[in-house]
């Protein structure tokens, strides 16, 4: 019987994508783009609000640009920390424990997300 | 690695063959910082979520914000954060299919690696004066 000389590469070339790849190299590059955009403002914002303590980073996330600068970088941030964090368990998890650390890094996400979200949003419509 | 691996090929990324170069530590620096700012940001939605609480729930994480150890991880956070950020523009740089002469490539990652770590010590030689 003779041996299977061919790669693995060359066996899967013009298949087409395994699923959702492009979908997620995008998603993972919007996000990142959006991230580059926000995160000098946000953490001039926050580190110029820092050392006020707690009334200065109040008044800061009153504001329009703190407040915008904030929701921006959490939502973006934990959407593209899932996508990143996803891949991770992908590389170096497998059986039931990858299902199980992908559905906490989705619930994580969305779960904190919110508590982030909707706390500076308390802050700045109860300015 | 884990209960359930069936995969017989090699783990990326393959720590203990690879030789240590520039490019590679940037890369792994670029995970690893990566999975520590994920959890950096659910810490920020807690620290939030503490702020919209009112100054009571503030008073609770003020003692730990405030000390020589909220400094420390103020320097840890920013270097990491600002590594990430740089190297992820050299990412889309990279996606755009330029930058890839490796000489460069080496000296790059240096100066990206040095460049967080210097405005991380700036930022917290700041702070540090602006909160004494």
């Amino acid at each position: 019987m003779s041996a299977d000389m061919k790669t693995p590469l060359a066996k899967v070339r013009g298949h087409g994508a395994a699923g959702s790849g492009v979908h997620h190299h995008i998603a993972a590059r919007v996000s990142a783009i959006i991230l580059a955009l926000v995160t000098p403002i946000f953490l001039y914002g926050l580190l110029t609000a820092f050392p006020d303590g707690y009334d200065g980073l109040v008044d800061w996330l009153s504001g329009p640009v703190g407040a915008f600068s904030a929701i921006a970088f959490i939502g973006a941030g934990l959407y593209h920390g899932r996508l990143g964090m996803n891949e991770v368990i992908l590389d170096y998890l497998g059986g039931s424990l990858r299902t199980v650390c992908l559905l906490a890094n989705t619930l994580a996400c969305l779960g904190f997300g919110l508590i982030g979200i909707l706390s500076i949003l308390k802050i700045w419509l109860g300015a | 690695m884990s209960a359930g691996w069936n995969d017989k090929r090699p783990m990326a990324p393959h720590l203990s063959v690879w030789k240590w170069h520039p490019t590679m530590l940037s890369s792994i620096l670029h995970r690893m910082s990566g999975i520590i700012l994920y959890f950096g940001v659910i810490k920020l939605c807690i620290f939030a979520a503490s702020l919209a609480a009112g100054p009571d729930g503030f008073d609770m994480l003020e003692g730990i914000i405030y000390s020589p150890l909220g400094v420390l991880s103020c320097f840890v956070a920013c270097g990491l954060l600002i590594y990430h950020l740089l190297n992820g523009i050299r990412h889309l740089v990279w996606d755009a299919g330029k930058g890839f002469d490796p000489v460069r490539s080496n000296q790059i990652s240096l100066a990206i690696i040095a460049a967080a770590g210097l405005i991380a010590a700036l930022i917290t030689f700041w702070i540090v004066g602006a909160l004494s």
